[in-house]
């Protein structure tokens, strides 16, 4: 048993790395996963998860903290021990829950709350309807078949990235442009969509 | 798609816009299915971004083969612990700090005791009583001096072989304190004799190779025959 004397890296050393530019916030986000990667261990045996369940739900943990530093919401109210450590705990409950019916679509109807409490009161019943015809997870297999032009930059603004952004790291002309080619992907996605929807409720129709 | 259904929930038009698009939204059943589609695409493409983006982090970070520092089980713990306390034992049993050595002992002994010699009243020894009190002030040559000249004249004088081998004691002059030790043990008619106690402690005092053992011995001569000092001498070798 040998032990190594080398200095761990503090959480402000790995909070002012991940909130550098890559290539060098790259290195601080291995070695914030590698940190506690501990856990995953722990967690098959606690919650008693497969390997392969637990390591996604980990670097999904990671991920999350990673978006919450460069985001400035993680305000270090606790450790980054703790941060993570809380995180994945709900990403393995997620995991459990996962595996059982109807429970998937509980983080869409969070998100979608914070949409729709935006709208009148006397609207946001009826909107509320017509989202339980869009099934989350069918459009995001539609998206996953686009093309890749469409895909690319509905993914992008999904990651949060402003139009002037994507016109940048895609090579629109300008913010406007790309704003509107993302339109029309979506205008795409919905025809897609219906589409699919169309052919499922013919062949449920011939089956009947 | 219109654009005013990102720029209403992006909080980005004016009162009266909201106002204009919240009426439109009742009345127009395509702009209100539109607007629910956008909500979930929304989401759909938040979702997917982070499946992608986590399903690269995850084949990356999987793959990562650093060397971590290794955690100590609970075991590793317990024996870094043993090892510890064997080392300690080991030097407590070896060196003991709190046993001290008994020339120290020896020499903390003569720095607290033996400082001053009683003064004898009378005629005789006059010179003698200036040798004890040259010694008394810790004026040990000149006690020297006198208890020689003395002695000159009274070389069996008990109290002068003891005022002359304690001065050369306080000089640290272990040999020659040694020498007029031996001489008051060699006295056989004394009733109380202290010749053997201050010898076995000049032994201690001087520490060479073997001082410490025949120290020790003579202590344990005064103590198991009763002679003088066996009290110090018993304090000694606790």
């Amino acid at each position: 048993m040998w032990l190594t004397f080398a200095k761990q890296a503090t959480d402000d050393d790995i909070i002012a790395g991940i909130c550098q530019d890559y290539p060098q916030r790259q290195v601080w986000e291995n070695r914030l996963y590698l940190k506690f990667r501990y856990l995953i261990k722990d967690a098959v045996w606690k919650h008693k998860l497969r390997e392969d369940e637990a390591s996604m739900a980990y670097s999904d943990a990671i991920l999350v903290t990673i978006k919450h530093i460069v985001g400035n919401t993680f305000e270090q109210r606790s450790s980054l021990k703790t941060y993570v450590y809380k995180i994945y705990q709900y990403k393995c409950m997620d995991c459990l829950r996962a595996a059982q019916a109807n429970k998937r679509g509980l983080g869409n109807q969070e998100n979608l709350d914070h949409y729709v409490e935006l709208l009148p009161d006397e609207q946001q019943d009826t909107i509320r309807q017509l989202c339980a015809k869009y099934e989350v997870a069918i459009l995001k297999r539609r998206i996953q078949l686009m093309d890749e032009r469409c895909q690319r930059i509905i993914l992008a603004w999904g990651e949060g990235y402003q139009d002037k952004e994507i016109a940048v790291d895609l090579g629109y002309q300008s913010a406007a442009v790309a704003k509107t080619s993302r339109l029309r992907c979506l205008e795409k996605l919905k025809k897609s969509y219906k589409a699919v929807k169309d052919l499922k409720t013919t062949a449920d129709g011939r089956a009947d | 798609m219109e654009e005013r259904i990102e720029h209403y929930f992006d909080a980005e038009l004016t009162k009266a816009e909201k106002r204009q698009f919240e009426e439109d939204l009742s009345a127009n059943p395509d702009l209100a299915d539109d607007a629910a589609f956008y909500l979930q695409s929304r989401i759909a493409a938040k979702q997917a971004a982070h499946e992608t983006l986590l399903e690269e982090k995850h084949q990356r970070w999987s793959g990562l083969s650093e060397e971590q520092p290794k955690r100590l089980s609970r075991g590793d713990w317990m024996s870094i612990a043993a090892a510890i306390l064997l080392v300690i034992a080991a030097v407590f049993y070896f060196n003991n700090p709190f046993k001290r050595d008994l020339s120290v002992r020896a020499e903390s002994y003569l720095a607290n005791n033996l400082k001053e010699l009683p003064v004898h009243l009378g005629d005789e020894g006059q010179r003698l009583q200036g040798a004890i009190q040259a010694y008394n002030q810790q004026q040990y040559e000149p006690a020297i001096t006198l208890t020689a000249i003395y002695l000159s004249q009274h070389p069996a004088d008990a109290e002068a072989l003891r005022v002359i081998g304690l001065a050369h004691l306080q000089k640290k002059e272990y040999d020659q304190a040694l020498d007029y030790f031996q001489q008051l043990s060699a006295q056989t008619r004394l009733y109380s004799n202290p010749g053997k106690y201050y010898e076995g402690l000049t032994y201690l005092l001087r520490n060479q190779e073997g001082d410490k053992v025949q120290g020790r011995k003579l202590l344990e001569e005064v103590i198991a025959n009763n002679l003088e000092g066996k009290q110090d001498a018993m304090k000694l070798l606790e």
